[in-house]
């Protein structure tokens, strides 16, 4: 019983159903090419895995996300704080937000490789917008859910408007770009596939897209997997770093679905 | 208690009003012609209901929130922003206390953005520690500790800064009576070892004679004024059995009781 716990809690059991679900419905159809099982899938990943492609694919989906959501959030975060406090500057910039936030970043593919052309900047760009979008919006959020009281105090004990900012306004908003960067790590994932699929010769997405053209829907599976894999690996690492690191702060690996 | 007394640090309210919204609104005021003399050294209590503006008027002579009218001044000079010869303690801990700095940090705030050297921080931070009776918590976070600690740590944060005088909010509302009791006594120890001006404010009518050499009742909002003052002539540590207490306790009551029939009447009499 104990031990049931303890594969349930590792999501073990889950995943031996969703196995064998997917091999008993794929038995079923009995074709490979429009529902392929596990194994088919297991005998189609040992080719791409041998031939290298499959390991530089997922390291330049990966490299780009990377690069795109790091640069995002480097520049998301001052300006949501500058949102958050400046009274001013929120209300100028307050209109483009609620307007833009309803474009999602793959709707701007064909118009960025207009703009930036079909390498690597173009994507770069559409993965900085949408994470630098989301960490903006949950700065500004946790900078306004700052309660008044902290800043009174810190006012009353002789911090000066600076001091308060930096000692006060900042790590008391941390939480809040936690959420925003792990959130816009999902997001990341969302426009590069369909940025590669569209706009690519390499890459997770165009795997997929390819594979489709070609009929080898296990690999459109394998594709599928590695994204999975790839999310679940980069929020793994994200939560641990964070939580040694800014363990004061509130953040710790306890944390389900994403929210706080 | 009287050689508490210092005609430094004294707080000088004349007339003074507030009201929230724009002067254009018509709002009306919560505050309406205080007048009030708070010497140096005294413990001085605010007692009246809830929402009668007793937060509001604390929070003017913490300089947090603007006065509408009158003349408020410390030590002669008016007081128009925060500063560090007034410290708050809120009636929330959890919203005042920073979550991400543990005990001891957090009681080292204000000698921080002073840049007192680390060695010279810990050595006062120490001390207070002791004082409020939280030795050996020093390295915990405000989330692991009880309310009643919490408000410990408020207390020592603000102590640690050293102001002349001490603004208290309601600080030990939300905590259970025994707990309480216990903080009760603790301040008035506090009090009168460290020597510093308190405004505390309560609705309770015991903790304020517990406490306070002088008591300020305040009517209701809109327009509330400060209509009686009572001195308390009872050695501390106070002793809530005896029939001065007691006597003391029924005088208030009835004041209070009086005030409501007022209302009610004059109601009557509009509606
Ligand atoms: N920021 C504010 N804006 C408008 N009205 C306020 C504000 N703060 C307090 N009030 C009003 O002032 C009155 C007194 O409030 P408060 O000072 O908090 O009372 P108390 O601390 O005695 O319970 C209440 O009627 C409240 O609604
Ligand atoms: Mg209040």
């Amino acid at each position: 019983m104990k031990h049931l716990q303890h594969l349930l809690k590792a999501g073990i059991v889950s995943w031996l159903i969703a196995l064998g679900v997917w091999q008993i419905a794929a038995l079923m159809f009995g074709k490979p090419d429009f529902l392929p099982g596990p194994l088919d899938v297991f005998q189609g990943s040992r080719e791409l895995i041998a031939d290298g492609s499959w390991l530089k694919f997922v390291l330049i989906s990966l490299r780009r996300v990377l690069a795109g959501w790091l640069l995002g959030s480097l520049w998301g975060v001052p300006i949501g704080l500058l949102i958050g406090h400046v009274k001013i500057f929120r209300q100028l910039v307050e209109p483009y937000l609620n307007f833009f936030r309803f474009i999602p970043s793959i709707a701007f593919i064909t118009l960025f490789v207009l703009w930036f052309g079909i390498g690597e900047e173009s994507k770069l760009i559409l993965i900085m917008y949408g994470t630098s979008f989301i960490v903006i919006l949950n700065t500004a959020a946790g900078v306004l859910a700052l309660d008044e009281e902290k800043v009174r105090a810190a006012r009353s004990l002789g911090a000066s408007e600076t001091q308060i900012f930096f000692h006060v306004i900042i790590p008391a908003t941390i939480p809040y770009i936690y959420t925003g960067v792990r959130l816009a790590m999902g997001n990341s994932f969302m426009a590069i596939v369909g940025a590669e699929m569209i706009a690519a010769n390499e890459g997770i997405g165009y795997l997929i897209w390819t594979s489709r053209l070609y009929f080898k829907t296990d690999w459109v599976f394998i594709g599928l997997i590695s994204l999975g894999l790839m999310g679940f690996l980069t929020d793994r690492v994200i939560r641990f770093i964070s939580a040694q690191a800014f363990r004061r702060y509130g953040i710790t690996t306890e944390t389900r679905f994403g929210g706080k | 208690m009287s050689s508490n007394l210092h005609p430094v640090n004294t707080i000088l309210i004349e007339h003074l009003a507030k009201r929230f919204g724009s002067a254009g609104q018509d709002t009306g005021h919560v505050l309406r012609d205080i007048n009030l003399r708070i010497s140096g050294g005294e413990f001085f209590v605010l007692l009246g209901p809830s929402g009668c503006g007793k937060s509001t008027l604390l929070n003017v002579i913490a300089g947090f929130l603007d006065k509408t009218a009158g003349s408020l001044l410390l030590n002669n000079e008016p007081i128009c922003k925060p500063g560090r010869d007034r410290a708050m303690v809120f009636q929330h801990p959890d919203a005042s206390l920073f979550p991400w700095l543990n005990i001891r940090e957090n009681i080292e705030f204000g000698l921080r953005m002073k840049k007192v050297t680390p060695g010279e921080r810990q050595e006062i931070s120490d001390k207070f520690i002791k004082l409020v009776g939280l030795a050996g918590h020093a390295n915990k976070f405000p989330r692991e500790l009880s309310g009643g600690m919490k408000q410990r740590v408020q207390l020592a944060r603000v102590l640690a800064n050293d102001p002349a005088i001490l603004l208290m909010d309601e600080p030990f509302g939300a905590l259970d009576a025994m707990t309480r009791r216990s903080m009760q006594q603790e301040l008035v120890r506090i009090w009168t070892q460290a020597k510093k001006t308190v405004v505390f404010v309560t609705h309770d009518i015991q903790e304020a004679i517990l406490l306070g050499q002088r008591i300020g009742v305040m009517s209701k909002a809109p327009d509330a004024t400060i209509y009686k003052l009572y001195e308390v002539k009872l050695p501390y540590p106070r002793d809530i059995t005896t029939k001065e207490f007691n006597d003391l306790y029924k005088k208030i009551e009835a004041n209070f009781l009086q005030e409501e029939a007022d209302i009610v009447y004059k109601e009557k009499l509009i509606g």
